[in-house]
C-alpha cells in the first residue's frame, strides 16, 4: 500500500513519543517503588489496596485497643495485688487477735493495724487513672464509687457496668471491672456485707462493740405463719447495764410482719429477712443489734422463733477469709484477662502481617521485573530510533544526481 | 514542420504543467489537507491527409485532485467515534485520582474516624480522646466538602469545554457556509477551485471530530451539514447559510446539559447529540458525572444519617441526648430568564421545613411588585426600591436581588439537597460527643437469677399498626370527620394517633341505646368500655396486638392517679371553659331539647339511677319520677331542678326554656289550636301571626304558654314565667293545627352554666359501664373525650349488644410533638417477671402497668423502640429498670456503635461505607477502562481510515520523484522534437540556399 511520506513521518514520531512514554513511566514508577502511579491507572487494584490499608488500619486500631485494655488490666492487677496483701494480712491478724493468746492492749494494737489497713484498702478502691476518672465506678467514671459517711459506713456509689472495646472483627474484650465485681460482697446467712463492712465487724468484735446479730429459725417462705394468723408479742430487752424492756406486737403472723414490727419499734434494733439460698424461698429473721458495749440484746417470743446470737469473732474470721478469698479470685481474673488479651495480640500480629504481605504484593513494584521491563522497551526505543533514521534516509531524490 | 513544431510545444506545454503540478505536491507536501493533485494530458484532434489521420499533439485537459469521497466519509465516521471517547477517559482519571487517592480520597479519612471511633471507646472520659474523635470527624467532613469541590470543578470543566466546542462548531459551520458561498459561482465540481475542496475537507473532517455529522455533497460540490441523529432539526449548514446550536449548562451536577439549535431565535432542543467531543462531553456530563455527582451524595446523605441516628440515639457528658454529629443543609440554585447575563440575585435557605422543590419569581417592573409561584399559590411582594433590587423572604427562603431586573424577568429557584456539599460537623466540643448509652438497665439488687440484660434503643424501630381509620390524621385536614358507623365488639372502626390533642369522639344515640365505646392499647390495656366476655376474642382475633400480650382490666374505666398513664378520660360529655373567655364570663352550653319520659308504670322511678352520671366529678343522685301528678313526664324544667339541687357541689347552675318557633309560610290560619289541652279561643279566626299571638297571649294565665312576634315574620311560643322548661303539649281542634306543626308534647333544652368546666361522666354501675344514652336524657349527646395528650396509639372500639349503626362525629384539635408523649424513653420503666413466663412493663413515673406479656428467653422484649434482651432467662421475681444513662462518661456504647458501623453493611447490596465509596470509584473507573478500550479500538480503525486516505490522497516523494524524472525526461524528449523540427526547418532553408 501506498503510504505518504508525512503520514510516514507522523506515524513514526506518534509512535517515538509513545515508546519513550512508556519509558518514562516504567521509570517513574521504579523511582517510587509503586505499582501504580496514579490510581486511575488500574482502579481497580487502587480500590483492593485502599480496601487492605482499611482493614490493617482496623487491625493496628485494634492492637491500639489492645495495648490500651493491657495497660488497664496492668493498672487494676497492681491495685488489686495490694488489695490481696492487705486482705491477707487482715485475716492474719484476725486469727492471731482471735487465738485468746492476745491481751485487750494487743488486740487493740492490732486493731489500730486493721483500721490502717481498711483506709488503705478505701483509697486503693477510689483510685484514679492518668485522666482523674476512677478505676472501680464502672461507667460513672467521675463519681467516687466508695463514699463513707458520718457513721463510717461505707457505700457504693458506681454501677455496675463495664465498658466493652473491640479487639478484632466480631471479638471484644471487657474494659474495666467494675466495683461490684471487685470488691464483691460477701454473703454470709443470706445478708450481703463489702469488705468495709467485713473488716470493721471484725475490728469491733475484736474490741467487744461489734453490733449483736440474732437470727431465728428458719422458715418456709417469707408468708408463712408462726402462729396460725393470730397476733403475738416479741420481748425484747437492749442494754448491757441498764436494759430496757419493750413488748413488740406483731400483727401480721409472717416472718415478713416480724421484720416490720421490728424496725417500727422504738429499740434501736434492725431486721431484715435474709434468704439462706438464692434460688428457694427459705428465710430466715436477722436482727441486727444498734451497737457498741450497751448494744447487746436479747429477744424472746412466743411462739419461739428459735433466735440464737451468731459469734463475731468467729462469724467475723469467716467472712474476712471470703473475702480475702473475693479479692484473691478477682485478681486472678484479671491475670486470666491478660493471657486472653496477649493472646489476641499475638493473633492480631499475625494477621497485620498477612495483610502488610498482601498490600506490598499488590502496591509495591516488582523491582527485577520492572527493571527487565525498562530494558527491553529502552531496546525497542532504539531500534525503533535507528530503523527510522535508515529509512527517512531513503528517498529517490538522492539518487538523482 | 509546423506539425512536428506544434506537436512538439504542445507536449512541452503540458509536461512543463505537469511538471508544475508535481512541483507543486512537492511543495505542498506537508500542508495540512493538501490532496496531491496530477496534470491529466489528452490527445489533440489529428488533422485528416487523404485517408490517414496525423496526430497533433497533446494538451492538458485538467489538474485533478486525488480524492475519495468515500474514505473522506469513512475517516470523519471514525474521527468522530475516536473522538467522542476522550472527554470520558480524561475526565474518568481525573475523577478517580481525586477519589481514588489515598492521600486526597475519602478511604484514609473513614478509616481514621472509625479508628478514633473505637480509640475513643477505650476511654470514652478523656476529653483528650473526645477532642481527637471530633478533629477526625472535621477532617472527614472536609474531605468529603473538598471530593464535592473537585467534582463541581469537574462539572465546571466540562460544562467550560463544552462551550467551547459548542463554539468551535458553530465557527466551523459558518467557515464551511463561507466556502459554500465561493463556489457556488461555479456550477460543476470537478471545475471548482481544489484549494477550497481542500479546505472544505479540513474543514468538514475537524467539524468531524468536534461532533458527527451527516454531509451532503451536491452536484456543484457545495456541502450540506447536520447533526448526526438530530434530523432536520440539527442541520447546521445549509447551503450558504449556517444556523448556530447553544447549550445550556448548569454548575449543578443533577441538571443535565441540554443542546439546542439556534438558541436565539426558536430555539429547538436536540437531545440526540452523538460523537464527536461534544457527544462524549454531553454524554459523560449527563451520564457518568451526573451519576458519580448523585452517586456521591446518596452516600454522604446514607453515612450521615446512620451516624446521626446512633449518635442522637446516645447520651453525651453533659447527660444530653447527642446532637447531629453531621450536619447537611439544602442549596439553593438560581436560573435567570435572561439566561445571558449574570444572575441578578442570591438566594440561602433560612427554614428547611417551609422550602418547596421550586420557585419562580418574576418582577413586574410598572408596579414594582414581585409575584411569587411556589406550585401552591401566588403571592405578591412589594419591592422596596424602583429596580427590584433588595431581600424577598418567601418559602424558607432569603432571596437578594442584587441587580436590576428587566420588567417581567423571572428566577427560578431550586432548592437542592446537596449534602457532600454542605455537611458540617453538627457539634461544637469533646462534651458533646454521645459517647454513652442514652438508656441502661439497673439490675435490682434484690435479684435471685445472675442474668444480665442488654439494651438498644431506635426510635424508629417498627411498630405493630393498628386497623381502621387513622383519627390523628384530621390534625392536617377537616380537624372533623362525620361518619355512619356500624358497631362491632371485635375490630376497631378506628385508632387515636400517639400525639393526638384535644380528641373526641361522639355518638348520635336515642335514649335506650346501648352503644359503647372501647379504648384499647396495643398491649392489651383496656381503657375505657366493658370487660369482654371472652377477652382472648380481641386479642386472637385482632392482629394489631403486640406479640404475647394479655389482656389487662387494671385500667379500665378508671380516673386521676389510677388511670392509665394518669390520663383523663372522660367518657361522657366535656366542655372545657374556652381560653378565649375572660375570668368572669361563665362557661355555658345548652343542651338539644331533653327526653320527655312519661312514668306510666304504678310507683315512682328512677329514670336516672343515683350514681349514674357524675357532673364536675360529683356523682348525681337519682333522678326519680313520680307516677302522678305534673312531674310524671320529664322536662327541661324538672331536670334542671333536679341539677340545681346539687349545683353548689358541682358548680353547675341550670335553666330551662321551652320554645315552639312557626313561620308565617308554616301556619295554617283558619285552623283551630289546643295548647296543653286547652283550646285557644278564637284560633281558627286569626288571619296574622300577630292576631294568633294576642290570641295565645289571652290565655296564657290558663296554658302557661305566651306567644311574641320574632323579628323574622315568625311567632315564638314560650313558657310563662314560673313555668320555664315544662313540656308544651300542642294540639288541634281538627287537624292540622293553625301553627302548623305536629300535634306534640315539646320538650325544652337546658341551659348549663358553670365558672369553668361542664363535665358529664358515664360512671359504672353495679361494676359495669353506663350507656352514652344516659346523657340523651339530658339532651346531650355523649362521647369520649380526651383533652390532653393520648400518649400511646389506642384503638377506637364502638360496641353494642347487638350490631346496629350509629352516627359518631370525631374530632381531633391538634398533634403534640414525640417529645410531650409519655413516657419518654428517658422515664424509667420497670420489668417485673413473674410466675408462668410473664413480664410486666410499668411505667414507675405513673405506676402504670403498660404491659403484661409473655416472655420468651429467646426473643427481645421491645417497648417503644427499646430492644431489651437478657444473656439468660431472668428468675421469677427479679426485676430491671430501664432508664436514662445519667452520669455515666466511662460508658462506650454510643461510640462503639459508631466504630462498629465500619464493617456494617449501611448501604444497599449490604456494603458498608468503605465499599459503598469504593464503588462509586470503582463504577468511575470502570466506564473511563471501558472506554479506553474503545479508543484503542477505534484508533485502530481511525488509523486505518487515516492511511487509506493518505494513500489516495497524499504525497509520497517517491512517485514525485519518478514523476519528475518522468515529466523531465518526457519534456526533455518534446524539446528534442522542437530541436528535431527546427534542424528540418534549417535542412530545407539550406537545401534552398
Amino acid at each position: 500500500m501506498k503510504v505518504s511520506t508525512s503520514q510516514m513521518f507522523l506515524s513514526t514520531s506518534s509512535q517515538l513519543a509513545k515508546q519513550s512514554g512508556r519509558i518514562n513511566e516504567l521509570q517513574a514508577k521504579i523511582s517510587t517503588g509503586e505499582k501504580l502511579l496514579s490510581p486511575s491507572e488500574e482502579p481497580q487494584r487502587a480500590a483492593l489496596i485502599n480496601q487492605l490499608e482499611s482493614t490493617a488500619s482496623q487491625i493496628s486500631t485494634y492492637q491500639k485497643n489492645l495495648d490500651k485494655v493491657d495497660g488497664r488490666l496492668s493498672i487494676e492487677e497492681a491495685i488489686l495485688t495490694s488489695v490481696d496483701n492487705i486482705m491477707g494480712r487482715i485475716r492474719d491478724l484476725s486469727l492471731a487477735a482471735a487465738s485468746g493468746t492476745y491481751s485487750s492492749g494487743d488486740k487493740a494494737i492490732v486493731v489500730q493495724e486493721m483500721r490502717g489497713l481498711r483506709d488503705e484498702l478505701l483509697s486503693l478502691a477510689n483510685s484514679q487513672d492518668s485522666g482523674s476518672n476512677y478505676i472501680f465506678a464502672g461507667t460513672k467514671v467521675t463519681t467516687t464509687p466508695y463514699q463513707e459517711n458520718a457513721a463510717g459506713e461505707v457505700t457504693y456509689f458506681g454501677d455496675s457496668s463495664s465498658a466493652v472495646v473491640s479487639t478484632g472483627p466480631n471479638s471484644n474484650v471487657k474494659l474495666n471491672r467494675p466495683g461490684t465485681e471487685v470488691f464483691s460482697k460477701v454473703t454470709d446467712g443470706g445478708v450481703d456485707y463489702n469488705f468495709f463492712d467485713v473488716i470493721d465487724g471484725m475490728a469491733d468484735a475484736l474490741m467487744g462493740t461489734a453490733k449483736q446479730e440474732t437470727v431465728s429459725n428458719s422458715y418456709a417462705t417469707s408468708a408463712t405463719a408462726l402462729n396460725s394468723g393470730s397476733a403475738f408479742n416479741l420481748n425484747v430487752s437492749v442494754g448491757k447495764t441498764s436494759p430496757t424492756n419493750t413488748t413488740i406486737n406483731v400483727t401480721t403472723d409472717t416472718p415478713e410482719g416480724v421484720v416490720t414490727a421490728i424496725n417500727a419499734s422504738s429499740t434501736g434494733l434492725k431486721a431484715k429477712l435474709a434468704k439462706e439460698d438464692p434460688g428457694s424461698d427459705v428465710v430466715r429473721v436477722y436482727i441486727e443489734g444498734p451497737g457498741g458495749e450497751e448494744g447487746i440484746f436479747t429477744i424472746s417470743s412466743t411462739p419461739n422463733m428459735g433466735f440464737s446470737n451468731n459469734d463475731r469473732i468467729q462469724k467475723g474470721i469467716g467472712r474476712v477469709s471470703d473475702s480475702k478469698n473475693r479479692a484473691t479470685d478477682a485478681l486472678v481474673g484479671i491475670g486470666v484477662s491478660m493471657s486472653v488479651v496477649n493472646e489476641k495480640k499475638d493473633v492480631n500480629e499475625e494477621r497485620d502481617l498477612a495483610i502488610k504481605k498482601l498490600i506490598s504484593s499488590e502496591k509495591d513494584l516488582d523491582y527485577a521485573l520492572a527493571v527487565t521491563e525498562l530494558s527491553s522497551e529502552i531496546i525497542a526505543l532504539e531500534a525503533l530510533q535507528s530503523s527510522f533514521a535508515k529509512i527517512s534516509q531513503m528517498s529517490l531524490f538522492d539518487y538523482l544526481r | 514542420m509546423a506539425d512536428i513544431l506544434s506537436v512538439g510545444t504542445s507536449a512541452v506545454n503540458v509536461y512543463r504543467q505537469a511538471l508544475t503540478t508535481v512541483s507543486n505536491n512537492i511543495a505542498n507536501m506537508n500542508t495540512e489537507g493538501y490532496s496531491r493533485q496530477e496534470a491529466i494530458s489528452t490527445q489533440n484532434l489529428p488533422t485528416e491527409q487523404g485517408q490517414s489521420f496525423i496526430g497533433t499533439g497533446s494538451s492538458l485537459k485538467r489538474i485533478t485532485r486525488s480524492y475519495d469521497q468515500f474514505l473522506e466519509g469513512n475517516l470523519r465516521q471514525s474521527n468522530s467515534e475516536l473522538s467522542s471517547q476522550t472527554p470520558l477517559i480524561n475526565y474518568s482519571q481525573r475523577i478517580v485520582d481525586i477519589m481514588g487517592d489515598s492521600q486526597s480520597g475519602l478511604a484514609g479519612a473513614l478509616d481514621k474516624f472509625f479508628s478514633d471511633a473505637e480509640v475513643l471507646s477505650t476511654d470514652p472520659a478523656s476529653g483528650g480522646l473526645r477532642t481527637t474523635f471530633l478533629a477526625s470527624s472535621e477532617s472527614l467532613v472536609s474531605r468529603i466538602r473538598s471530593i464535592s469541590q473537585s467534582l463541581s470543578d469537574v462539572v465546571r470543566d466540562v460544562n467550560g469545554e463544552t462551550e467551547t466546542v459548542v463554539n468551535a462548531i458553530n465557527e466551523k459551520a459558518s467557515q464551511l457556509a463561507f466556502l459554500n458561498g465561493q463556489m457556488a459561482s461555479n456550477p460543476s465540481k470537478l471545475s471548482q477551485n481544489p484549494a477550497l475542496m481542500d479546505s472544505r475537507d479540513l474543514l468538514l473532517h475537524e467539524l468531524s471530530g468536534l461532533v458527527k455529522i451527516k454531509v451532503t455533497e451536491n452536484s456543484a460540490g457545495l456541502v450540506d451539514v447536520e447533526l448526526a441523529g438530530a434530523g432536520a432539526a440539527g442541520t447546521i449548514v445549509n447551503g450558504i447559510k449556517s444556523r448556530d446550536i447553544g447549550v445550556q449548562t448548569y454548575a449543578e451536577a443533577t441538571k443535565k446539559s441540554l443542546v439546542s439549535a439556534d438558541p436565539a431565535g426558536d430555539s429547538v432542543p436536540l437531545p440526540a447529540i452523538q460523537g464527536g467531543e461534544l457527544g462524549g462531553l454531553i454524554s459523560l456530563r449527563n451520564a457518568a458525572l451526573m451519576e458519580t455527582v448523585e452517586d456521591f451524595d446518596l452516600f454522604v446523605e446514607g453515612f450521615a444519617n446512620e451516624i446521626n441516628k446512633i449518635h442522637s440515639g446516645s447520651m453525651d457528658k453533659k447527660n444530653q441526648s447527642g446532637a447531629q454529629l453531621f450536619a447537611t443543609a439544602p442549596v439553593v440554585e438560581l436560573v435567570s430568564s435572561d439566561m445571558r447575563a449574570e444572575s441578578p440575585a442570591t438566594a440561602i435557605v433560612t427554614d428547611v421545613k417551609n422550602t418547596v422543590p421550586s420557585l419562580d419569581v418574576t418582577w413586574y417592573a410598572q408596579d414594582k411588585k414581585f409575584l411569587v409561584q411556589d406550585g401552591i399559590a401566588d403571592k405578591w411582594f412589594d419591592s422596596a426600591t424602583a429596580t427590584g433590587i433588595g431581600k424577598i423572604k418567601t418559602n424558607g427562603l432569603e432571596i437578594d436581588i442584587t441587580k436590576t431586573l428587566s420588567n417581567r424577568q423571572k428566577i427560578t429557584l431550586s432548592v437542592l439537597s446537596r449534602p457532600a456539599e454542605t455537611i458540617k460537623v453538627g457539634i461544637a466540643n469533646g462534651d458533646e460527643i454521645a459517647a454513652a448509652d442514652r438508656l441502661r438497665v439497673i439490675v435490682d439488687t434484690a435479684n435471685n437469677g445472675d442474668s444480665k440484660a442488654a439494651i438498644t434503643y431506635d426510635p424508629e424501630r417498627a411498630d405493630v399498626a393498628l386497623p381502621g381509620f387513622d383519627l390523628g390524621s384530621l390534625v392536617t385536614g377537616s380537624k372533623v370527620l362525620n361518619n355512619l358507623v356500624t358497631t362491632d365488639n371485635i375490630k376497631p372502626w378506628s385508632y387515636l394517633t400517639a400525639g393526638s390533642t384535644g380528641s373526641s369522639v361522639v355518638l348520635d344515640v336515642p335514649v335506650g341505646n346501648t352503644t359503647r365505646i372501647d379504648l384499647i392499647t396495643k398491649d392489651g390495656v383496656h381503657l375505657l368500655g366493658k370487660q369482654p366476655t371472652n377477652t382472648s376474642l380481641w386479642l386472637t382475633g385482632n392482629s394489631f396486638f403486640n406479640e404475647g400480650v394479655s389482656y389487662s382490666s387494671t385500667y379500665l374505666n378508671k380516673t386521676g392517679s389510677n388511670a392509665f398513664l394518669d390520663l383523663d378520660v372522660t367518657f361522657g360529655f366535656s366542655q372545657a371553659k374556652s381560653s378565649m373567655l375572660s375570668a368572669s364570663s361563665p362557661n355555658e352550653f345548652t343542651s338539644a331539647s331533653v327526653n320527655a319520659y312519661t312514668n306510666s308504670t304504678a310507683s315512682s322511678v328512677d329514670w336516672i339511677a343515683n350514681g349514674a352520671l357524675s357532673l364536675n366529678g360529683i356523682s348525681l343522685n337519682a333522678l326519680t319520677v313520680p307516677n302522678s301528678g305534673p312531674t310524671a313526664t320529664t322536662s327541661a324544667n324538672t331536670l334542671a331542678t333536679w341539677l340545681n339541687a346539687q349545683s353548689g357541689a358541682t358548680g353547675v347552675t341550670a335553666t330551662a326554656v321551652t320554645e315552639i318557633n312557626v313561620t308565617k309560610k308554616q301556619a295554617n290560619f283558619g285552623q283551630g289550636l289546643t295548647i296543653n289541652g286547652t283550646t285557644i279561643n278564637n284560633a281558627n279566626t286569626a288571619t296574622t301571626l300577630s292576631q294568633l299571638a294576642d290570641r295565645i297571649g289571652a290565655m296564657s294565665a290558663t296554658t302557661g304558654v305566651d306567644a311574641y312576634l320574632g323579628l323574622d315574620d315568625n311567632i315564638v311560643l314560650t313558657n310563662t314565667a314560673g313555668n320555664e322548661g315544662k313540656n308544651i303539649a300542642i294540639g288541634s281542634t281538627s287537624v292540622p293545627n293553625t301553627l302548623g306543626v305536629t300535634d306534640a308534647t315539646y320538650s325544652g333544652k337546658l341551659k348549663l352554666s358553670a365558672a369553668s368546666n361542664i363535665k358529664f361522666q358515664v360512671n359504672e354501675v353495679a361494676g359495669t359501664l353506663g350507656y352514652l344514652s344516659e346523657l340523651s336524657k339530658l339532651g346531650i349527646s355523649g362521647g369520649v373525650y380526651i383533652d390532653g395528650v393520648v400518649p400511646e396509639d389506642l384503638a377506637v372500639l364502638v360496641t353494642d349488644t347487638t350490631a346496629s349503626n350509629v352516627n359518631i362525629e370525631a374530632r381531633v384539635a391538634s398533634k403534640a410533638p414525640d417529645s410531650e408523649l409519655n413516657p419518654q424513653p428517658e422515664d424509667p420503666i420497670k420489668l417485673d417477671f413473674l410466675a408462668g413466663g410473664l413480664v410486666t412493663i410499668t411505667d414507675t413515673k405513673t405506676d402504670t402497668v403498660v404491659r403484661k406479656q409473655t416472655f420468651d428467653p429467646l426473643k427481645p422484649i421491645i417497648y417503644k423502640g427499646v430492644d431489651i434482651r437478657f444473656d439468660n432467662a431472668p428468675l421469677v421475681g427479679d426485676s430491671f429498670v430501664v432508664e436514662s444513662n445519667l452520669d455515666a462518661p466511662g460508658d462506650n456504647g454510643g461510640i462503639r456503635r459508631i466504630a462498629l458501623l465500619q464493617t456494617q453493611p449501611i448501604f444497599l447490596g449490604s456494603r458498608n461505607a468503605g465499599d459503598a465509596y469504593t464503588d462509586i470509584v470503582n463504577d468511575m473507573g470502570a466506564k473511563g477502562f471501558v472506554a479506553e478500550i474503545s479508543q484503542q479500538a477505534l484508533e485502530v480503525v481511525y488509523t486505518q481510515a487515516v492511511e487509506a486516505e493518505s494513500a489516495a490522497s497524499g504525497v509520497t516523494l517517491d512517485k514525485e520523484a519518478a514523476d519528475l524524472v518522468r515529466y523531465q525526461q518526457s519534456f526533455q524528449a518534446a524539446a528534442q522534437v522542437i530541436q528535431v523540427s527546427t534542424r528540418l526547418f534549417d535542412s530545407i532553408i539550406q537545401a534552398t540556399r
